[in-house]
């Protein structure tokens, strides 16, 4: 993970330079990244957008701090997983004192892609629902495993942990959805 | 203390996350032709995977809003249309108008140049009324101004049109100092 090719490193410094064209480039890149860190921490598909782009005002004011242009996914990945926490508290304070932000109305989660029938979405919904339901120590790892696809030692480097203990979240996690779904989801 | 079935879930998730070796796929592949309730576990678990992360992608991800790349053409086609209307303007803008024209009675030449922007270019005058002597005006002389004329020549050689203009003195003064 810490190279992304010879590209990188360049699109990042044009970036700094204030190109922007580059850095265009690099939220198209990388938004979706930026996307999944966020829903990794929160569960919740309703604040991404918002939070994603509290995170990419982060990126541009400390985009000159950036030493090692190849670690941008590691970089990217520590500033949204900050953000979405400290929105996460915040959040957690305010329904502490006005009501349980569980019980908010979620608006609906197919965005782009239009459901071929209403049952798909109703599917669709208690998986989301299922995975916002785990303990986010499971639903981190598991979230950038399937969002980004990120192997085992690509997920314990950004997190901090080590393979074994990645792998064991994976499991537990599938565990807990499984145990979940079971009788809701016919699979 | 890991179980067997702990075990399991552990070889399960690696091979679903591509993350087994070949000796534990062979493994797996072992278990699941030996055991028919491990092949159903082990199918629940991959398609759950596979249904969550379809659900995962299309609700979190964005389809990237790139821009198109342009083609060379897509690119030039702009400037090349701005500047083709810049020159059609240009060209309606210098054409002559004929309906503007005066009459055009011997003054073939005169009406190529108005309606062609390629013949050579005549001069033509403008056909002047004789004034009625009744609305002549006295000859009034005023203060600080001098007669000039301006001779225009007419259709006919020797024909003239002389306009008398009465312009005002003017002298210059030498500027001493800003001020």
């Amino acid at each position: 993970m810490t190279v992304d090719g010879d590209w990188l490193p360049r699109l990042v410094q044009q970036a700094q330079r204030g190109d922007r064209v580059a850095a265009d480039r690099l939220v198209a890149d990388h938004n979706n990244c930026v996307r999944s860190a966020v829903y990794a921490v929160t569960g919740r598909v309703d604040v991404v957008d918002d939070i994603a782009q509290q995170v990419w005002t982060r990126v541009w004011e400390r985009l000159g701090t950036l030493r090692e242009p190849s670690r941008l996914r590691s970089w990217l990945y520590t500033i949204a997983r900050n953000t979405a926490l400290d929105v996460s508290i915040a959040g957690r304070q305010l329904a502490a004192r006005e009501g349980s932000l569980e019980a908010a109305p979620q608006p609906a989660t197919n965005r782009g892609v239009p459901d071929q029938t209403a049952a798909s979405g109703e599917v669709r919904r208690m998986l989301l629902q299922a995975v916002q339901s785990l303990p986010a120590t499971y639903r981190e790892p598991f979230v950038l495993r399937h969002l980004e696809e990120w192997s085992y030692a690509e997920i314990a480097d950004v997190l901090g942990l080590t393979v074994e203990n990645v792998e064991t979240r994976l499991v537990r996690a599938r565990r807990m959805l499984r145990e979940t779904l079971a009788d809701k989801v016919k699979i | 203390m890991s179980t067997p079935a702990d075990k399991l879930e552990h070889l399960f998730s690696r091979v679903i996350d591509a993350e087994a070796t070949p000796d534990e796929r062979e493994l797996l592949r072992s278990v699941l032709d030996a055991d028919a309730d491990t092949r159903e576990l082990f199918e629940q678990y991959r398609e759950l995977d596979a249904h969550i992360g379809r659900a995962l992608r299309q609700s979190v991800h964005t389809t990237p809003a790139l821009r198109p790349r342009l083609g060379v053409w897509h690119r030039i086609g702009r400037p090349l249309a701005v500047a083709a209307a810049a020159c059609l303007a240009t060209f309606f803008w210098l054409q002559p108008r004929v309906a503007n024209q005066p009459p055009t009675d011997g003054s073939g030449p005169a009406q190529a140049a108005a309606t062609n922007l390629f013949a050579p270019w005549q001069q033509s005058v403008d056909v002047v009324e004789p004034v009625p002597s009744a609305f002549e005006r006295p000859e009034v002389e005023l203060r600080g101004t001098e007669k000039d004329w301006i001779v225009v020549p007419a259709d006919q050689p020797g024909q003239f049109m002389i306009i008398e203009v009465r312009r005002v003195r003017t002298h210059t003064v030498a500027v001493q100092q800003d001020f």
